[in-house]
């Protein structure tokens, strides 16, 4: 999939973060983005916005990534319960990575990443 | 007292290629044909100067010598055979500039040896005007003459005065430091010796004391006028009649406090003055029309002996007999003794008080001996010495200056993350108000033992400043938020306290380039 035509779903509780992916992002090419602040704001989006990939961050309230994620892998519908997520944290710790490398997702990406490395692991998931 | 200490700023690298100008006592002995009899002091003053090469200085030393004529330089006032004599211990030339307050050439590296200070017009008088010139010759001014620390001169004072820097040398801020420990912050029961053959020289001493310390004893002339004081009989001894009312408002000043002056049981006396005089050991009382008061008596030392050993601090000025001689040293040689093996912090200054440390061999087992014997009084005296004044102001003047704060945003990288210095412009917007409330929410949260919340935060911060900031603050973020994972708030609190004038820092550069 060319990454000008991705759709975006970006997921964190800060907003220097958000605006520094979202950035990113554009940086890319990349047109349609959305954003939200939590896991409970990010499910809404799911089926609104209708993502082709999800950047997550990990700790955030009141739901943070981790059950959102478990959210999305219960999910009824399966256009959501199979949808590509890339969690991105500050936090590189081994017991994070072991938390959310279960839930089947497309890399994981320590914040804040380069823009090259940001555009390899998006043109991973989205091959 | 706080002050600036010269090795720490030479361990802090703040001193590499600074021009440091140190005031040396380098005031030494020196026979008819000049050349130096005892040079204690300049062996002194070594390790001032070797810390200022070391750290990278160019380094300038200047002493007095003697007493010269200001604006009328002899032969006799040059510090030629000072120069001589360091260019020896030190293994390096000490070339001697004479004319210098207008100008002094010397590189990184280098020591020059400035001529005779006491030799330039003003120096006595504190000089503003001199005192300005020779402070334009140096980054970093040293004052490391405790025996000059009680005179206002211009190398001493005005210099300390007008330097971009002034701090303390070692030999002066283990002077400070010993003086603090002995009288500002003693450990108790605090007990002074202070002796000598006249109260008339000692009374500001003898009073200043009697607010401080918990047992003042009191030795040799001094003693025998606070014995009549108490109502005792000290026969022909010397005293000062006309002093008795001084020495009992001490005692009274003392005894209103619960302290006390401890007046001798027994003395030990002769009818003569001389080495070869017979001596006798007698109560107190029993002192006869005649008799002379050399030392006092051995059970007045043992008892003097056990309060020494139980004492928490000893201030020392003043041999209690005349040690001298065999016969009547006994009473200053226990006293010697007790000193030595307390487990008192003890500090000791004065001509004669130095001789009997060096006659018992115990200068290892005293705490702190001090070589400024004016200085040393004049501290003793209660004052508050000029240099240490000057010193401590310049130091709380610099602590209130804020200092030229370590780069936190490195722009370069805040424009290759973002891809454009507009989209860096654009993220710093937000960081500006995230972190402006964030801060003050750290603050709040750790005062309330919240560390979760305060780690919360600092997660977040340390998920963005690598966008925009400096590697050095990224790490002292990261090791911050790694610590408030685990620790307490007591861990966490001391710790934030250092990182929050960074962040703040931080925040000011943010502010500054958005504008």
């Amino acid at each position: 999939m060319n990454l000008n035509l991705a759709r975006i779903l970006v997921v964190d509780d800060d907003d220097v973060m958000r605006t520094f992916v979202v950035n990113s992002l554009r940086r890319l090419g990349i047109q349609s983005i959305e954003v939200a602040a939590d896991g409970v704001a990010a499910l809404r989006a799911m089926v609104a916005f209708k993502p082709d990939l999800v950047l997550t961050d990990i700790h955030m309230q009141p739901m943070d990534g981790l059950a959102f994620v478990r959210q999305l892998r219960g999910h009824a519908n399966p256009f959501v319960k199979n949808m590509k997520v890339i969690f991105m944290s500050a936090d590189a710790s081994t017991a994070t990575l072991q938390d959310a490398m279960p839930l089947g997702t497309f890399g994981y990406i320590v914040k804040p990443p380069r823009i090259d490395t940001l555009k390899a692991k998006l043109e991973l998931a989205l091959k | 007292m706080k002050f600036i200490r010269f090795s720490d700023l030479c361990a802090s690298g703040q001193v590499v290629g600074k021009r440091v100008f140190i005031r040396a006592d380098l005031n030494v002995p020196q026979d008819a044909s000049g050349a130096i009899t005892e040079d204690t002091r300049i062996r002194a003053s070594l390790a001032c100067i070797r810390m200022a090469l070391d750290a990278g200085a160019a380094v300038m030393v200047t002493s007095h010598l003697g007493r010269p004529t200001e604006g009328a330089f002899k032969a006799a006032d040059s510090l030629a055979p000072v120069a001589a004599r360091l260019t020896e211990l030190l293994g390096c030339p000490v070339p001697l500039l004479a004319n210098w307050v207008g100008g002094v050439a010397v590189l990184p590296g280098q020591v020059v040896l400035l001529e005779n200070c006491r030799v330039n017009e003003g120096e006595k008088k504190n000089s503003e005007a001199l005192a300005r010139q020779m402070a334009a010759l140096c980054d970093i001014f040293v004052h490391d003459a405790f025996g000059t620390a009680h005179r206002a001169e211009a190398t001493t004072y005005g210099l300390a005065e007008f330097a971009k820097v002034a701090c303390a040398g070692p030999l002066l801020a283990a002077e400070m430091d010993a003086i603090s420990k002995a009288l500002a912050n003693p450990k108790r029961p605090l007990v002074a010796i202070v002796a000598g053959s006249k109260v008339s020289t000692k009374l500001t001493i003898l009073k200043a004391l009697s607010a401080k310390v918990d047992q003042l004893i009191v030795g040799g002339g001094i003693a025998n006028t606070f014995m009549l004081a108490a109502g005792l009989k000290i026969g022909k001894s010397l005293a000062e009649a006309d002093l008795v009312e001084e020495a009992r408002a001490v005692m009274q000043a003392m005894s209103a406090r619960g302290a006390a002056v401890p007046i001798p049981t027994d003395v030990v006396t002769a009818k003569t003055f001389a080495a070869d005089a017979p001596a006798s050991v007698k109560a107190a009382a029993d002192v006869a029309d005649d008799d002379l008061i050399l030392d006092i008596g051995p059970q007045t030392a043992a008892t003097l002996a056990a309060q020494l050993k139980a004492a928490g601090t000893i201030v020392w000025n003043g041999p209690v007999g005349v040690f001298e001689f065999a016969a009547f040293e006994n009473g200053t040689k226990v006293l010697a003794q007790a000193i030595a093996e307390s487990s008192a912090f003890s500090i000791a200054g004065g001509g004669d008080t130095l001789a009997a440390i060096a006659k018992y061999g115990i200068e290892k087992d005293v705490g702190y001996i001090s070589t400024g014997g004016g200085a040393f009084l004049e501290v003793l005296e209660g004052k508050t010495l000029p240099a240490f004044e000057i010193l401590t102001r310049r130091a709380q003047e610099a602590a209130l200056t804020p200092q030229a704060p370590t780069p936190a945003l490195d722009v370069a990288r805040g424009v290759e993350m973002m891809g454009s210095e507009a989209g860096l412009k654009k993220i710093l917007a937000t960081v500006l108000i995230s972190m402006t409330a964030n801060l003050p929410e750290i603050e709040q949260a750790l005062a309330k033992g919240d560390v979760t919340t305060a780690n919360r935060l600092l997660h977040a911060i340390k998920g963005y400043v690598p966008i925009f900031s400096t590697d050095a603050l990224v790490a002292e973020v990261t090791e911050l938020e790694k610590i408030s994972k685990t620790e307490s708030a007591d861990v966490v609190t001391p710790l934030y306290k250092q990182l929050a004038p960074r962040l703040a820092g931080l925040l000011a550069e943010v502010r500054q380039f958005s504008a």
